[in-house]
């Protein structure tokens, strides 16, 4: 580290966490401790309410900073939207605030060259572009992602202002979802769908537990509605049924208790025919289940069925997603709304009132005639903030060329991205983590984002930017376009009316925003006709008929999302929930298609549609249909940074025209073939093999079964009634503490929320697509996601966090020769990292390969390893890692309680583990098994409670509550007929 | 009588019996002469493939483990077969020295001097592979019991304390062993070499002024009894506690009680073959034609046959108990070994261990040099895949399915174990020009007792 | 005292085994103290200790010590550090005792080996720096020697007709 960066953290040390409040810090600040600021305890972490901005969802967040860094962020338990919960992006936060290509300042751009200048320059350049863009409208466009708020308003009245259109580009803005509720409830927002208050709820294509509009809020509604929480729990009218209609067997797919595969863009049909069987008229009328059978693929009776299901239960049907994202997206949405309406959801579990913000009508088409424009030079000066189109739009559109049409560009974006790269200005912003402002995810909830720690780099939040242009702009003695001393006062005032006080403020401040409840909206009763030209038929794709074509999805990654996410090396690394694979693009095609083509895992085939060809590996998974392949988003960026550049960017494939209605992108609307290169690269799988080889690792138990299930049948038969008793026999007989954990799979969505917080945790260093290659990725904790292929043809998921069982008769600790592994007083499994010579004897003989190698000393790139948590040992090149059950956890809640009574013992749910912190769906129940009191005693001892591997009889400390299946009891078997899913 | 014995008889007909014994000197100590082209051209590839080896180690422990190839769930790799495989080379040495000196088995004197030299040098090789292997090599000594101020104590539950032990001892037992019979020959290596010469001064010091005296070949005969009677239970301990490396493990494919006797079987093996890939070069290049003879390989051969069939036993035990056990685990793991990813290392193995040594049946493959030579070379290749694909086969699919996977060995790890037998063969080729390869006095020991009567008629013959 | 230690006497140079055993038998009937009579010889025959009566070698006395010591070392280290630490590990019990058999086995052999290579070395009488005088070069090639140690002439020239008389090729005084 240089000196500079040196003084500069002492400065940071210093005065970061006492200003953070305030930005108007001066170099005096750098400066160690005399007097320590009382607010500071060396060692005691410090906690900011926040907001994260990951993605649209605007989750509450509490950011964790030790020494004026922040390490960690952890859901806000009082932000009514993720209520404490954060997904593993939000856990990410941290990696782009400390991305070692963050622009570091402000630059301009000279025939490619980047030239750094100061601040003043940088605005008097950008006062100059404005002024050279002249004053007729439209000359000078603001192009901004999606903002709520105050910061959304803020863009509108500066705009105004300086003359300037303001353009909002959002890749997933749900245009049709929008549209489709315009037309149907008078309001062109995403409804307040109450997942947890339904009965039934089949979704039509919406990852809503993984990329869909606000994943952790409907992850924790799902968990609600679906996970069994044992026979008391359940609801008069049986637990919660969820089926999924849709041709892939998504992250949020793989979750239902079935999976109906429809044709892609056909699945909106099997929710007309559903309404048609519940007598619905319009567009219904035209689609009797017997239609919509031949067109999509589903059979009749099926059909039948699910509109039983609906009607007989407190039902929930949601559009979007890959089903909302094609030709005929607006006639899908409105499709399932109408299915609502026949339903009588409508009101019931969509409700307009609380609408969700996330969404951008008309965003995709209001690019095409900004393009447009661009093109034919209307456009003098573009500015760029938190968007990045260039990536995002499909070439087709021919936005990068535009670009060139336009002689001023500017970018505020904090990194260097394809679209800024472009520029010839960079003013870059600061992150979330160190800016202010607010967010409005959904109505009535207001959360404020606040700097949690001193900006890393020379940044500057672009709100105040604009201020000073405008000041600069009006000249000496001229009125400034908005009058506000700085971007903070400007954020104060706006909230004059629901914090004024500044007592009000702090209190709004260190709740971390204002909830209120939603106020009524009017709405404009649905028109007559909704779907007004409107085309329901199955929608149309590009591209050859031959059998030899397959229909193309492309939908969001779960760790990249849009993109955005891409230079966070540990999010490249993350496991996709489907396919397991990471750091690359890859192609998944059914089986039997890889077995035709002659293709294996890894062997990369080039994809052709009339729009583009790139090449991908080949990953084979049976949960795709057999006329079906689809590819992950967010990859294969040619800017960025270094973490970024892997994969392949499918939109090159894309479409570039408007879907007509809801002038959203086409995201499923072309075919493509597929022909071997004859190239192979490693298809960088975290999972071997994708079933269970019936070793019984992910049980699983019918719903009759579990209603009726007895404690003492523990886990597979093999085990005896687990006893409080045998299990103190586990740890010391003078501690009180036997830890153990309870982990539900019936909960576990597989959302690699739990990963992402470990890393985050526990300094769990990523080691780069080359050593994944090898298998030596290092994450303690990980979600193994198994197929299981039913006779009938089905193909179900199970997913299981496997991370140390701690076991009490650990097969690890005796073959070390040197103590580095042993048994400790309560009950965990204890690994020496300063004791361990590496003989790797211990992981060889662990049953559960649970135990993790440095193969070389990790390191992270500067300023990254500014979030190492200092409360966790940082590992050297040659000693045994594993899961600790965050010991340093542990500890500090025992230091803590001691502080107030020596013999006090650490109560129940006292602290929680980082992945139990974070789980959306509660699935992870961590105490100590030794007080027979504490929640996770009790689940140990439940009737679905086993062991994996009980056979060993390795007394483990982690226990595993069975995934209940079967809940679709009748008599009609749902079929998926044509899915083409038979192994 | 052995026939050996009766040659020399045979040649010495018509000269002075005194002669024969001074013949016996004169054949043995020949080969201690100046080393020739061939000697020297031979140790400069060993050093030069040894000097690559040490280079790549070097800069193993500087990057970190990582440059060997593993992919876990094989956290173990060619490291450890080459360990085993070593160990298991160096068995029969003791065995041919010390069991059969018990059981006065007499083709042994011919071959037992080289089969000890061989397990002395191939201990010291073997005794590598646990360092290179681990992970933070620099805190080796972690695993020695001594009282130190880090209060650190090894673990003796270990296995991997107890090879500690076992390879220590079983080094330090089989190198006396080999010593105290060389005492003697040096003594008359001495007594050749030029007064005041280099070589005089080493021998005399090496020979500890031995004068074969009474007394001392009285103490001495009873230390090498017990000796022998030391090191046999040793040469069957050592093996085994090396077997339980893997047999106290969890793993499927390691945890199995037949491993002890299995391994020494495979060792005694390995190590009877590596005896004949020695000895029949060594013959050839010193013209020990008249010492080592069909006699000698025949009983060696019959000796590799029969370990050859114990370990082909030991392999059927192994599937008949996977499939007895029930467990579906070891299922997996034979049915996999036969037919999985690994299969051609287990392939390697049954033919070259199990199928070719069967043409052992037949005497004319027996004693003829060159086929024995080349089936030896088929059976240490042989062995070393067995322990290849029993360490890493088991280990690539264990219990966990997510973590199934597949390893290939990396330069580095090549480069050693090509360093290891560049290592072996140094030892050995200074060996031979240093110190007698065939045990004189014992040579000698072998002759009829020299009488004045057989004097008296041979002088009427002549 | 034995007699390689002592300067002076005769040596009687022989080429065959019974010639040598013969000749040791006769000066021993003829009084010469088995102290006094070396027998030099290139094998390890059992044919000369039949010949020559000695006590049975002590070595075996230390071998036995040796193994003794190591098993109990064995015992009190394994057990010793089990205790010292007091570390549960796999579940089992602090101590473990078919592991310290183990240990106790392999130094029981360690310290037996090495304790009989020194009851070698201290009862032959090695390291010794030199040969003595008795000794020739040949004995360790293809002849037998026996060295009579004499104090006087009288002495030395009973020896020479005994060793003349059984035969000797070589008959010679050393000092």
């Amino acid at each position: 580290m240089e000196r500079r960066e040196f003084l500069k953290l002492v400065g940071v040390t210093g005065a970061g966490t006492m200003t953070a409040c305030d930005q108007k810090v001066g170099p005096q600040a750098l400066i160690p401790y005399l007097v320590p600021p009382e607010n500071v305890t060396p060692g005691i972490p410090t906690w900011y309410a926040s907001t994260c901005r990951e993605c649209p969802a605007g989750c509450g967040v509490h950011v964790k900073t030790r020494d004026g860094r922040v390490i960690k962020l952890e859901g806000n338990p009082d932000n009514p939207v993720n209520q404490g919960k954060l997904c593993a992006r939000g856990q990410m936060a941290t990696q782009r605030l400390y991305d070692p290509d963050r622009l570091r300042g402000p630059r301009r751009i000279d025939n490619g060259e980047q030239v750094e200048v100061d601040w003043g320059a940088g605005i008097e350049q950008l006062a100059e572009g404005l002024r050279g863009a002249g004053i007729e409208p439209g000359s000078v466009v603001l192009l901004t992602g999606l903002e709520t708020g105050t910061r959304d308003r803020f863009y509108d009245e500066w705009a105004a202002a300086v003359g300037a259109a303001r353009v909002v580009y959002e890749p997933f803005a749900h245009e049709a979802v929008l549209e489709a509720n315009r037309r149907v409830f008078g309001r062109a927002a995403v409804p307040d769908y109450d997942i947890a208050g339904a009965d039934f709820v089949i979704s039509f294509g919406a990852d809503f537990l993984g990329t869909w509009v606000s994943p952790v809020r409907y992850g924790r509604a799902w968990s609600e509605m679906h996970a069994f929480r044992g026979v008391e729990s359940v609801r008069p009218d049986g637990e919660g049924v969820f089926v999924a209609v849709e041709p892939r067997l998504s992250m949020t797919a793989s979750n239902a208790d079935e999976w109906v595969a429809a044709r892609p863009g056909t699945e909106h049909l099997v929710a007309l025919a559903m309404a048609n069987v519940l007598g619905a008229g319009g567009p219904a009328a035209g689609w009797p289940p017997a239609r919509a059978a031949e067109t999509t693929g589903v059979d009749a009776e099926t059909i039948e069925h699910l509109a039983e299901l609906f009607e007989s239960k407190r039902s929930l049907a949601l559009p979007g997603g890959i089903g909302a994202a094609h030709r005929g997206a607006t006639a899908a949405a409105v499709a399932v709304n109408l299915l609502n309406q026949a339903g009588g959801a409508v009101g019931d579990t969509v409700r307009v009132n609380g609408a969700l913000t996330g969404g951008v009508p008309g965003a995709y088409r209001s690019m095409i005639e900004l393009t447009e424009r661009m093109r034919s030079g209307q456009v003098k000066a573009l500015l760029v903030a938190h968007t990045n189109p260039v990536f995002s739009l499909p070439p087709g559109v021919g936005f990068e060329d535009a670009l060139d049409e336009v002689p001023f560009r500017v970018s505020f974006s904090s990194v260097l991205d394809e679209t800024a790269s472009r520029c010839q200005l960079l003013l870059p912003d600061h992150t979330p983590l160190e800016s202010w402002g607010d967010w409005v995810p959904e109505d009535g909830v207001m959360s404020l984002i606040q700097p949690a720690m001193r900006p890393v780099f020379n940044t500057r939040p672009t709100p105040d930017v604009m201020l000073d242009v405008g000041r600069v702009m009006a000249g000496d003695g001229g009125t400034p376009a908005i009058e506000a001393e700085s971007w903070y006062d400007y954020l104060r005032s706006a909230w004059s009316d629901v914090a004024g006080s500044e007592r009000a403020w702090a209190e709004a401040l260190k709740a971390g925003g204002v909830w209120q409840a939603a106020t009524t909206v009017p709405t404009t009763p649905a028109p007559a006709a909704a779907d007004d030209g409107l085309d329901f038929g199955p929608v149309p794709f590009d591209g050859p008929e031959d059998d030899g074509a397959f229909d193309l999805i492309v939908q969001p990654q779960l760790a990249m999302y849009d993109g955005r996410s891409a230079n966070s090396p540990t999010l490249q690394e993350l496991a996709d929930p489907v396919t397991t694979s990471c750091w690359q693009t890859w192609i998944e095609v059914h089986p039997d298609v890889a077995t035709d083509l002659g293709v294996k895992d890894g062997d990369v085939v080039t994809v052709t549609s009339p729009h583009g060809s790139i090449t991908a590996p080949v990953i084979s998974y049976a949960g795709i249909r057999a006329d079906t392949v689809s590819m992950p988003l967010g990859r294969g960026h040619t800017a960025m940074g270094r973490f970024a550049k892997g994969g392949v960017n499918p939109v090159e494939l894309l479409p570039a025209d408007v879907e007509p209605n809801g002038g959203g992108p086409i995201y499923q609307g072309v075919r493509v073939t597929l022909t071997p290169t004859g190239a192979w690269v490693p298809p960088l799988k975290h999972q071997g093999s994708d079933i269970q080889h019936d070793r019984e690792i992910a049980q699983a138990i019918s719903m009759t079964e579990a209603l009726h299930a007895e404690p003492g049948h523990h886990g597979n038969g093999h085990g005896e009634p687990l006893t409080v008793e045998r299990v103190a026999e586990d740890s010391g007989a003078e501690s009180p503490y036997r830890w153990g954990m309870a982990i539900s799979l019936d909960a576990c969505t597989g959302c690699n929320a739990c990963v992402a917080a470990c890393a985050a945790e526990n300094n769990i260093p990523f080691v780069g697509p080359e050593r994944v290659a090898k298998s030596r990725q290092m994450s303690w904790i990980r979600i193994e996601r198994f197929l299981e292929h039913e006779e009938n043809g089905h193909v179900k998921t199970r997913h299981i966090p496997m991370m140390c069982q701690h076991c009490g008769a650990a097969p690890c600790e005796p073959v070390c020769p040197v103590y580095a592994a042993y048994h400790n007083d309560e009950g965990l499994n204890v690994q020496v990292y300063n004791r361990c010579v590496g003989t790797r004897y211990c992981s060889n003989n662990c049953p559960y390969k649970v135990r993790y190698f440095n193969y070389f000393t990790y390191e992270w790139p500067e300023p990254m390893d500014w979030a190492i948590n200092p409360d966790v040992t940082l590992r050297q090149k040659g000693v045994m890692e594993k899961c600790t059950y965050c010991v340093q956890r542990i500890n500090a809640a025992k230091n803590t309680v001691r502080d107030e009574d020596l013999e006090a013992v650490v109560p129940d749910g006292f602290f929680q583990t980082a992945c139990q912190q974070t789980c959306p769906t509660d699935a992870i129940v961590f105490g100590n098994l030794k007080d027979p009191d504490s929640h996770v005693s009790k689940l140990s001892r439940g009737p679905l409670t086993y062991s994996v591997l009980e056979e060993l009889n390795t007394r483990p400390a982690n226990f595993y509550l069975k995934k209940v299946i079967d809940r679709t009891s009748s008599d009609v078997a749902l079929k998926t007929a044509g899915s083409g899913v038979e192994v | 009588m052995s026939e050996s014995t009766s040659t020399v008889n045979r040649r010495a007909s018509g000269l002075a019996q005194a002669t024969v014994f001074r013949r016996v000197n004169d054949d043995v100590l020949a080969t201690l002469q100046r080393p020739g082209v061939g000697w020297a051209a031979l140790m400069a590839v060993v050093l030069t493939v040894l000097g690559i080896a040490i280079a790549a180690w070097m800069y193993q422990i500087k990057t970190g483990l990582g440059v060997a190839g593993y992919v876990p769930p094989v956290m173990w790799g060619v490291y450890i077969t080459d360990f085993v495989f070593w160990v298991g080379i160096a068995h029969s040495g003791t065995l041919i020295s010390a069991i059969l000196f018990l059981f006065r088995a007499q083709f042994r004197t011919a071959v037992y001097r080289v089969s000890e030299t061989m397990t002395v040098f191939a201990v010291m090789t073997a005794g590598l592979f646990p360092l290179i292997h681990l992970g933070r090599v620099w805190y080796f000594y972690y695993l020695i019991p001594y009282p130190n101020e880090r209060l650190l104590w090894p673990n003796f539950r270990s296995p991997l304390l107890w090879d500690f032990f076992a390879i220590s001892t079983y080094f330090t037992i089989s190198s006396l062993f080999l010593y105290l019979g060389l005492i003697p020959d040096i003594a008359a290596a001495r007594d050749r070499a030029q007064p005041k010469s280099f070589r005089h001064r080493l021998y005399s010091v090496l020979s500890l002024g031995w004068q074969g005296t009474d007394s001392q070949w009285r103490h001495y005969n009873r230390a090498y009894l017990f000796m022998a009677g030391l090191a046999t239970p040793l040469v069957l301990s050592v093996h085994s506690v090396v077997s339980w490396d893997f047999a106290m493990a969890i793993v499927p494919g390691w945890h199995s009680t037949i491993f002890a006797p299995y391994f020494v079987a495979g060792a005694i093996f390995s190590g009877v073959a590596m005896v004949i890939t020695l000895v029949v070069p060594l013959r050839k290049a010193f013209h020990l034609e008249d010492y080592i003879e069909e006699y000698h390989l025949n009983n060696l051969a019959k000796l590799l046959l029969l370990t050859s069939l114990i370990v082909f036993y030991a392999y059927l035990v192994e599937f008949f108990i996977a499939w007895y056990s029930g467990s579906e685990f070891e299922k997996a793991i034979f049915w996999d070994r036969l037919t999985g990813r690994y299969a051609w290392a287990c392939w390697i193995m049954y033919i070259c261990n199990c199928i070719i040594p069967m043409s052992l049946w037949s005497k004319r493959i027996r004693t003829s040099w060159f086929w024995m030579f080349v089936v030896s070379i088929f059976v240490n290749i042989g062995m070393w895949f067995e322990r290849f694909s029993i360490i890493i086969q088991s280990l690539a699919r264990e219990f966990m399915p997510y973590q199934w996977d597949y390893y290939t060995a990396s330069w580095v790890e090549w480069s050693i174990t090509a360093g290891s037998f560049a290592w072996f063969f140094m030892w050995f080729l200074l060996f031979v020009k240093f110190l007698p390869s065939m045990a004189i006095a014992e040579l000698k020991e072998l002759l009829p007792p020299k009488l004045r009567r057989q004097q008296e008629e041979l002088e009427v013959a002549s | 005292m034995s007699a390689e230690l002592m300067e002076g006497g005769v040596r009687g140079v022989f080429l065959t085994l019974d010639d040598v055993a013969a000749a040791v038998n006769t000066l021993e009937n003829e009084g010469v103290a088995a102290d006094d009579i070396t027998v030099y010889s290139p094998i390890p025959t059992p044919h000369l200790e039949d010949a020559i009566d000695r006590p049975v070698s002590p070595v075996r006395l230390m071998t036995l010590i040796g193994g003794l010591m190591g098993t109990l070392t064995g015992l009190t280290l394994t057990l010793w550090t089990f205790f010292a630490w007091g570390l549960q590990v796999g579940g089992k019990s602090i101590a473990s005792l078919p592991v310290t058999v183990i240990i106790m086995f392999e130094l029981t052999v360690l310290l037996g080996g090495l304790f009989t290579l020194a009851g070698v070395f201290i009862f032959s009488r090695i390291p010794a720096m030199s040969t003595k005088p008795g000794y020739h070069p040949r004995f360790s090639n293809d002849l037998f020697g026996v060295f009579v140690h004499t104090d006087d002439d009288s002495a030395a020239q009973r020896a020479r007709s005994i060793l003349d008389r059984v035969g000797a090729e070589a008959i010679e005084s050393v000092a």
